[in-house]
């Protein structure tokens, strides 16, 4: 794990750009969603940002990472089709994505979990801000450090294996409150539980 | 299976369970314990639950209770041996400093025993246990790391369902309702440039039927059309149809606009498939999108009293005759994979909440359910699945379509 603290870091832009994620975040509350919220950010501008979807899809992956990277991509697609030289076809290459997402940073309000930390490898990312930890299921240090061992490419023969900087604790308070007001207010989609949730013996 | 003998009978692959925990040796730990009087032990307890608690060993009871001449004993784990335990062998009993003035206050007497380091992971193994000191049991947690045996018949299903996925691609995949032996979604892998076009309109393209069905039912459903159009010949005599969803086209969808995309695995693409057929099937309880207030909060506790799992019968869907509920993403559901996922997809189908998950080929270098990690036996995620690995090998996925 790499040992930077968000205090190193020029706080004035890390905030700016954290907040944007937290109004993405409180957008997804207003739609009865986990609220998680992300932006991308590409040379100093926001390029790309999203917040999660997993209730109205009904695709528990569609997290705000997810969402983000998508609408990256198609922005990318958009401009290489107005492009007058057909040979760059209808997306850049993996290769460039890759070099892409190179320049790229992400702030997300709650640390990436497995699944999103593994993809924002595969892309290259170069550096990810988060605010509250996920002790679940975390891919940046809590349960996985996939930012640090990195993760290599699936099948596009690309084999060398990347990570990306990861700084967490980014208005962690913020972030945890935030979680906290919309699993007070239930979860619509959560599942039944299988048996009556019971208080714990400490010693039986 | 793979491969027919002279007699006609399928000479089947081997399917072996991944265990979620590799086998490990029972190992111990000691501690710091000491006799306690009958009445105060409520009072220590809680005194030792602050001041002392034992994260590490939530499978050892605090208390252990043994029969005395004259009653019953009771002593107390008052904390781990920290660092260096060669000396509390050697008789010095290490008391670390905040509890100092708890062992005074009880007049503790304390003494070095030794307590199990894991949870047992079966009942020999807990049984054994209990000779040393009391330790909890969850008989559902203790096949973490005992193999699963399969049946000759369940065995036969599996590969039948691999077989499926293989007929994808050499990286495909296929979710599989394993109560109606349907599937329920497929896909293959589409990070790279394809290079037969392959339409994301539709996904009827994709044929996994061995023989062309001879009567087509076609049976309106929701927005779109089941096809049973395959005979899956599952177990030794009966056959069961298979119920292929196929999404209409120009049905409302997550918008897709590129051939290829970085991070549409096989298991990503099946995935967002299966979440395309719920919406398409259920679209009635789509009633998320309305803003929180007042009434926010009725509608989401109206939606836990009708929550996922319940027959939707309002909306008149049936498969084979029988009403079909919505199902909570994937739960219940298998996936057949023809390479074992990568850490994204192995997380994916831990939150799309799968059943099992059943790969062929290992992938030392990113496999995430056995090879470079084993995601499925971490303890701290909401969701476990079984994992089994079916031996297919390149020969068998090399002819795929794709």
């Amino acid at each position: 794990m790499e040992a930077t603290t968000a205090e190193e870091e020029d706080d004035a832009s890390i905030s700016f750009f954290m907040k944007l994620a937290f109004d993405q975040a409180k957008e997804a509350l207003t739609r009865l969603e986990v609220p998680v919220g992300c932006v991308i950010i590409q040379d100093g501008h926001v390029i790309g940002s999203g917040s999660n979807r997993t209730n109205e899809t009904r695709n528990a992956t569609r997290h705000a990472e997810m969402e983000a990277i998508d609408m990256v991509l198609n922005g990318w697609h958009k401009t290489s089709e107005t492009a007058t030289d057909p040979s760059l076809g209808p997306l850049p290459t993996h290769v460039d994505v890759v070099k892409r997402f190179g320049n790229c940073d992400l702030f997300v309000t709650c640390e990436p979990c497995i699944m999103c930390a593994a993809a924002l490898c595969l892309l290259g990312f170069r550096k990810v801000y988060y605010g509250c930890t996920n002790d679940r299921f975390g891919g940046c240090g809590s349960v996985l450090s996939l930012h640090s061992d990195g993760c290599a490419p699936f099948t596009n023969g690309l084999d060398k294996t990347r990570g990306f900087q990861s700084v967490g604790g980014v208005m962690a308070d913020e972030a945890i409150s935030l979680l906290r007001s919309f699993y007070e207010q239930g979860n619509p989609n959560a599942p039944r539980p299988h048996r009556p949730v019971c208080k714990h013996h400490l010693v039986s | 299976m793979g491969e027919e003998d002279l007699n006609g009978t399928l000479r089947r692959w081997h399917v072996t369970h991944i265990a979620a925990d590799l086998e490990t040796t029972p190992t111990t730990v000691l501690v710091v314990a000491a006799s306690v009087e009958p009445k105060l032990t409520s009072l220590l307890i809680r005194e030792l639950n602050i001041k002392s608690p034992l994260p590490t060993l939530a499978h050892v009871k605090r208390v252990r209770k043994t029969a005395d001449e004259g009653g019953v004993k009771l002593s107390i784990i008052l904390c781990a041996v920290e660092g260096d335990t060669t000396a509390a062998v050697d008789g010095h009993i290490p008391i670390p400093e905040h509890l100092v003035e708890v062992v005074k206050n009880f007049s503790l007497q304390p003494f070095v025993a030794v307590v199990p380091k894991q949870a047992a992971s079966s009942r020999e193994e807990w049984e054994a246990q209990c000779q040393l000191w009391p330790t909890s049991f969850h008989p559902n947690a203790c096949t973490r790391a005992a193999k699963l045996k399969l049946s000759d018949e369940e065995e036969e299903v599996i590969c039948k369902f691999m077989k499926l996925a293989i007929k994808q691609a050499s990286n495909g995949a296929v979710i599989v309702d394993p109560v109606l032996n349907s599937v329920i979604a497929w896909g293959h892998d589409e990070t790279t440039v394809p290079n037969i076009s392959v339409s994301h309109d539709c996904h009827d393209q994709i044929c996994l039927t061995e023989d062309e069905p001879s009567t087509s039912q076609c049976t309106k459903m929701g927005l779109g059309e089941c096809h049973p159009d395959c005979q899956v010949n599952v177990g030794a005599s009966k056959e069961v149809s298979q119920s292929y969803f196929v999404p209409t086209k120009g049905t409302e969808k997550m918008p897709r606009r590129f051939q290829w995309h970085p991070l549409r695995h096989a298991v990503m693409v099946a995935i967002d498939m299966a979440a395309e057929r719920d919406r398409s099937l259920f679209p009635s309880s789509d009633s998320h999108s309305t803003a929180v207030g007042p009434s926010g909060q009725q509608e989401a506790e109206e939606n836990v009293k009708s929550s996922p799992g319940d027959c939707y019968e309002d909306t008149n869907t049936y498969i084979l005759g029988l009403p079909l509920s919505r199902p909570y993403l994937c739960t219940g559901f298998d996936i057949y994979v023809t390479r074992e996922p990568c850490a994204m997809c192995a997380m994916a189908l831990v939150h799309q909440r799968v059943r099992r998950v059943i790969y062929g080929i290992s992938n030392k270098m990113v496999g995430s359910l056995g090879s470079k990690y084993r995601l499925h036996g971490r303890r701290s995620l909401n969701h476990h699945y079984t994992v089994f690995q079916v031996s297919i090998t390149e020969d068998d996925i090399s002819g795929s379509p794709l």
